[in-house]
């Protein structure tokens, strides 16, 4: 179980590295957005579950899961607002 | 109910506060009365209880020190209290004049006023490193927003400024009382100086840092540079309560430290001298500035610059009568100053201009307010027979008395700088109009009684001091801890 | 000390110094937030969840909404559109070795302090059954030390009521113009979240006496439902605060110094409350200052003095 979750949480970390080079290496706020709360998302999922195989733990494994879709939902609107943002400024200009 | 004094000290202001806060628009004159009988009531009694009984103390919670806090009043915090108290009860009513509630504006003076009130009974009250830290914060916050009821874009940035300075002092002062509980391991004032004796290089560190700390908020020259602005564009009531009591609850924190936990670090010889080094530029320098500044108010601000800096030239002399001088100086300053600022503000009021130059003839129409003004001005000059006179001359036997011959000169000259920037201005405002001219025409606003007898009566209490040195130095006492 | 810490600790300085010359004021305050939430991680490391929990609710959360409502005030400047630091060349010298002999004089004592046995702080843990409350830092808070904590509260309501004055002058012609007012997403963020921090906030709250948390940290939280369902334009400002938005706002001081006030005839001492009552009465104590400070906190990000309900 612990070499398992270990596993899972390496490849959540992996998945958080991608992100972090798209947010570094994109060229606009588009796809630089789309690289962060995708792989993002993912890693934080993968992180959790990693933590709940470790832990073993159905309580804890349950508030990891809560944590994770409260973090997504913020991250999905603050994708939204930002996108939209951008785009009001981009159309404002042209 | 003795013990129960110091806590309704600053429990009543508070409440009083809170209380003026709810009651809500419209205007409510008797409120704000109550709000001041509720503050002024406690004090009172105090100051008697402790001129009868001697020092009262109080632990909060009940729990003991090392680990609750306690309050004491002793015969310096009695007198504190006093001076709040009476320049509190006069500004109040110049105030009730002013503030009528009827404004959201003038509402808040009269919720931020009783909290200031309250928080600088605490800070006299207290025995406690970080608590006194904490009142300290509470005086400065509450004396900010007090600026801003100017409502002017200059007075926003002046009390940014004064926001600003005052937390880096606070931060100072704050990292040198983390230093003492590091080293200690307790923050009540007593338990801590007693563990603090024989010094070492943190303990020096440590004062360093909290004295400096103090020497910004009490605005002694070299950091003096936001007073003048916040002083000189706050209302009249305002500007009388931070020169009075606000900038003076800083050096008593100070004279606190020096005859408690940090006597022994603010004593050496170099330190001494420097922070008087430091009040002979703040005498010099406020006054010069004084002269030759275009507006009355300003003249009064920088006026307050260098009055506080006498109160430095205490610590190489350390002696009874340098002990007894400062106070007293401290004590004429603050309702000699009230007065200067309610009548300064009075004669702005009335001819909406405070310009020096413009002043000329305003002397005979604005009488009561220019008298009043003069008046103050004996005690700020030392002049006999008046507070300032006495808290001068204690102060000026003790720096003969140490063969600081120079000090005395310099407590000479700021007496006669003093004297210039007060004759200036009155002898603008009664200097003859010139004969084409109609002469001065006729106030813009006419003050009622309620704006014009306190200023009147705080300028007389300052020459009324000279003559009652004897029972209240008899409440001041001995220096607190066998200091000097 | 391990090189996760001495990670974190470069960080926090280097975070720090790039939040002080970053030219952009957008970038400043992001960093700032950021700065904030390495602190809270530094004292979790530090094994003070409580401060961990206020710096990250207050100092990382409040703050930042705080600022970036200003930075938003202002007109959203970007990059040379502020003034930059009209400091002359001289003085800045000055004041960075001024700040380079201060540190190291700080770290130098530091360096020197004895750990002491006999302090305040082991007295506290010792004294630690006797009172009501079974958390130490709550005990000092709200019982050792609870007329500090009782000034610091009256300090929210001098903040509130000194934006009020300040704003009046400068931003009242300010628009209200927000980007996020119209948006299909907002409803669902605020149906999803506000719940849920009004129960973490209370949650916080109510753990307080038993485990890290408490009155600032819970009303932090609930503030931070405030400060959602305003941006989300459920919640506007009003010209002027009604009676009951002014109690609440001053409950907390009103129920601790009323407590402290009415029982210290017959406890003889401020503050000291009866065996019996003082689990009951520091409770009250706690969820009532948690309101007030949570409606301060949301107050002083909404800069009006009035709240009002929007019907959507």
């Amino acid at each position: 179980m612990t070499l398992l979750g270990s596993l899972v949480i390496v490849a959540g970390l992996f998945f958080y590295l991608a992100g972090t080079v798209g947010m570094l290496r994109f060229p606009d706020v588009y796809s630089r957005l789309h690289a962060v709360t995708k792989a993002d998302n993912i890693g934080l999922g993968l992180l959790c579950l990693g933590c709940a195989l470790i832990l073993r733990s159905w309580t804890l494994a349950a508030l990891l899961a809560v944590i994770w879709l409260l973090a997504v939902t913020a991250a999905t609107v603050g994708c939204h607002l930002i996108a939209r943002n951008r785009l009001r400024q981009d159309q404002g200009v042209e | 109910m003795t013990e129960m004094l110091p806590v309704l000290a600053v429990f009543l202001p508070l409440l009083a506060g809170v209380i003026l806060f709810l009651s809500g628009p419209g205007p409510g004159g008797l409120w704000a009365l109550g709000g001041i009988v509720l503050s002024a009531a406690p004090s009172l009694l105090l100051v008697r209880q402790v001129a009868v009984m001697g020092t009262i103390e109080h632990l909060m919670g009940g729990w003991s020190v090392p680990l609750g806090i306690r309050l004491m009043a002793d015969g310096l915090s009695a007198l504190m209290i006093l001076l709040t108290a009476v320049v509190g009860v006069l500004v109040s009513i110049h105030a009730l004049g002013l503030f009528d509630r009827r404004d959201a504006a003038s509402r808040q003076f009269w919720v931020l006023w009783p909290l200031l009130w309250g928080a600088l009974n605490a800070l006299f009250l207290s025995a406690d490193l970080f608590n006194a830290y904490v009142t300290l914060e509470l005086v400065t916050l509450a004396a900010i927003p007090l600026v801003l009821l100017a409502g002017s874009a200059r007075a926003v940035s002046a009390a940014l400024r004064y926001l600003i300075l005052a937390l880096f002092g606070s931060m100072l002062y704050l990292a040198g009382v983390a230093l003492i509980y590091g080293l200690t391991g307790v923050l009540d004032m007593q338990l801590a100086g007693e563990r603090l004796a024989g010094g070492g290089w943190v303990v020096n560190l440590a004062a360093a840092l909290m004295v400096t700390g103090l020497l910004v908020k009490a605005a002694i020259v070299p950091f003096h540079l936001w007073l003048p602005d916040a002083h000189g564009s706050a209302p009249a009531p305002v500007s009388a309560l931070l020169s009075a009591l606000v900038v003076k609850a800083a050096v008593y924190l100070l004279l606190r430290l020096w005859s408690g936990p940090l006597l022994e670090p603010l004593s050496q010889p170099s330190v001494a001298w420097l922070l008087a080094g430091l009040g002979v530029a703040a005498i010099l320098y406020g006054s010069v500035q004084a002269l030759r500044q275009p507006r009355l108010k300003l003249v009064v601000a920088y006026s307050t610059v260098a009055q506080l800096g006498y109160m430095l030239l205490l610590f190489p002399m350390a002696g009874l009568l340098a002990w007894q001088g400062v106070i007293y100086h401290g004590v004429a300053h603050g309702v000699a100053k009230a007065a200067l600022f309610l009548a300064a503000g009075n004669i702005l009021y009335q001819i909406g201009h405070d310009r020096i130059v413009d002043l000329r003839g305003s002397g005979t129409v604005l009488a009561v307010s220019f008298g009043t003004f003069a008046i103050a001005g004996i005690s700020i000059m030392g002049l006999p027979p008046s507070g300032g006179f006495l808290g001068k001359w204690l102060l000026l036997q003790a720096t003969l008395g140490a063969g600081a011959w120079w000090l005395a000169l310099v407590i000479l000259a700021g007496g006669l700088l003093a004297a210039g920037y007060v004759f200036r201005v009155l002898r603008a405002a009664f200097q003859l109009p010139d004969s084409d001219a109609e002469g001065m025409e006729p106030p813009v606003r006419h003050i009622g009684p309620l704006m014009r007898w306190p200023a009147l009566v705080l300028a007389l209490l300052g020459i009324a001091l000279g003559f009652a040195g004897e029972p209240l130095l008899a409440l001041l006492g001995d220096m607190p801890g066998g200091a000097g | 000390m391990n090189l996760f810490d001495a990670l974190t600790a470069l960080l926090l300085v280097l975070l720090a110094w790039r939040c002080l010359i970053v030219p952009d004021l957008f970038r400043s305050i992001v960093l700032f937030v950021v700065f904030g939430l390495l602190l809270a991680l530094t004292w979790a490391r530090l094994d003070a969840p409580d401060l961990a929990l206020a710096e990250a609710a207050i100092g990382a959360g409040v703050l930042g909404v705080l600022l970036l409502g200003t930075w938003r005030a202002l007109g959203s400047p970007r990059r040379g559109e502020t003034p930059s630091s009209s400091l002359p060349a001289g003085l800045r010298v000055l004041s960075a070795a001024g700040s380079a002999v201060l540190a190291g004089a700080l770290a130098y004592g530091l360096h020197l302090l004895p750990g002491t046995g006999d302090g305040a702080g082991t007295l506290a843990l010792e004294t630690l059954p006797l009172p009501a409350t079974g958390q130490p830092v709550t005990a000092v808070l709200l019982d050792f030390r609870s007329y500090d904590t009782l000034l610091e509260t009256a300090v929210l309501l001098m903040a509130v009521v000194g934006t009020w004055l300040a704003r009046s002058p400068l931003l009242d012609a300010l628009s209200s113009e927000d980007a996020t007012a119209h948006t299909p997403v907002m409803p669902v963020l605020m149906r999803l979240f506000a719940p849920v921090l009004l129960v973490t906030g209370a949650y916080l709250v109510w753990a307080g006496a038993y485990t890290p948390g408490g009155a600032f940290q819970g009303g932090a939280v609930l503030a931070a439902a405030g400060v959602l369902l305003a941006l989300g334009r459920r919640l506007g400002t009003a010209p002027d605060a009604g009676w009951l938005l002014r109690l609440l706002l001053v409950l907390g001081v009103l129920v601790f110094i009323g407590a402290g006030l009415l029982l210290m005839p017959a406890q003889n001492a401020f503050m000291a409350y009866p065996e019996r009552w003082a689990g009951l009465i520091m409770h009250l104590v706690e969820y009532t200052l948690a309101v007030s400070i949570a409606l301060s906190l949301l107050l002083l990000f909404t800069g009006r003095p009035g709240l009002r309900g929007i019907s959507g």
